[in-house]
C-alpha cells in the first residue's frame, strides 16, 4: 500500500500534505483570498533560494486551508510503512502540526504536515 | 542489588536502570519537530518507526541542550510504560549493580529529571533518571 504525498523542498528537510487532500495549486501572484499560512516558516524550516511561491488549497476535516509553498513541488509516493507516527508523548496533551513523518525513504527527512492542527490552536 | 547502566554527557554521570534499557545503538541523526517541548526536541528512526528523542540536557541545568544537526555519540534506546525514547549521549559506561539501599533522595545531584541519587563508584554520586515520572510529567504537559 503507498501514500502520496505532495511535497515542498526546504533546505535539508521537506514538508508534505496528503496529496488526495489538494484541491488545487495557485501562483502566489494570482492569489487574491486571505494570506496563505507560511508552513515553512511555521515548521521552521528554511525554503530553498529562489524559491517559487504557490499557495495550496488543502481540504481539511476543518474545511479547506490556504497553504503557502515556496519551494520545490514534488509529488512524492512513499510505502505506507515508511510513514512514521509521531509518538503522541512529543506534543503531551496538546495537538501539534507534524502527526507523522517519513524519516529514511526519501533520504531526507518528510514532515507531514496537518492541517486541521490550525483549527485545534485557532 | 539494581543494575545501573552510567550514561555520561558533557562529562557528568546520570544513572539509569538497565531494566529500561533496549538498545545501545551508536549516534543517530534526528528530525527536530517544530513546537515540540524542549525535552523532547524531535525524533529519531528505530526498527521501522519513530521514536521520541530525549534531551536529558535540556532538563539540566548548565548542560548544552540539542540543537538540530547535533548528534551524540551513543544513543540509548529506553523504555517506560510502552513509551520508547532515544537518549542521546555522549558515552555509557560499563553497568554496576548497586545496592538499592544506596539509593537515596537527591541532595547533592538536584536535577528536574531525578528524584533520587545513587553512588555508581567510590567518587561519583549520580542522579537516577527517574523515566516513569517523567512520561507522567510529559502526558500532561506539565514541567518535570
Amino acid at each position: 500500500m503507498t501514500r502520496r504525498l505532495l511535497a515542498t523542498q526546504c533546505t535539508g528537510a521537506a514538508w508534505a500534505v496528503d496529496a488526495d487532500s489538494v484541491e488545487r495549486i495557485v501562483r502566489r501572484s494570482d492569489w487574491l483570498e486571505q494570506p496563505p499560512l507560511d508552513v515553512a516558516s511555521s515548521l521552521a524550516l528554511a525554503p530553498l533560494p529562489d524559491a517559487l511561491e504557490r499557495v495550496l488549497v488543502v481540504q481539511g476535516a476543518s474545511g479547506a486551508k490556504a497553504l503557502l509553498s515556496r519551494g520545490m513541488l514534488a509529488l512524492i509516493e512513499v510505502s505506507a510503512s515508511d510513514v512514521a507516527t509521531v509518538p503522541s508523548i512529543v506534543y503531551g496533551s496538546s495537538l501539534g502540526p507534524v502527526r507523522s513523518v517519513v524519516l529514511e525513504a526519501m533520504g531526507f527527512p518528510v514532515l507531514i504536515f496537518d492541517p486541521d492542527s490550525l483549527q485545534a490552536r485557532g | 542489588m539494581l543494575s545501573i547502566l552510567p550514561l555520561i554527557l558533557e562529562g557528568r554521570s546520570i544513572a539509569l536502570a538497565t531494566d529500561h534499557v533496549l538498545e545501545i545503538i551508536g549516534g543517530q541523526p534526528w528530525v527536530p519537530l517544530p513546537k515540540a517541548r524542549k525535552e523532547l526536541p524531535g525524533v529519531c528512526a528505530w526498527r521501522g518507526r519513530a521514536i521520541a528523542v530525549l534531551d536529558i540536557a535540556a532538563m539540566s541545568a548548565g548542560l548544552k541542550p540539542l540543537s538540530p544537526g547535533e548528534v551524540r555519540a551513543r544513543t540509548v534506546v529506553a523504555t517506560v510504560d510502552r513509551v520508547t525514547f532515544a537518549v542521546p549521549v555522549d558515552a555509557v559506561h560499563e553497568v554496576c549493580s548497586v545496592d538499592e539501599s544506596r539509593i537515596v533522595p537527591s541532595r547533592l545531584t538536584e536535577q528536574a529529571f531525578a528524584r533520587h541519587e545513587l553512588p555508581i563508584d567510590d567518587r561519583t554520586v549520580a542522579p537516577l533518571l527517574d523515566l516513569a515520572a517523567l512520561v507522567a510529567d510529559f502526558s500532561h504537559g506539565a514541567e518535570p
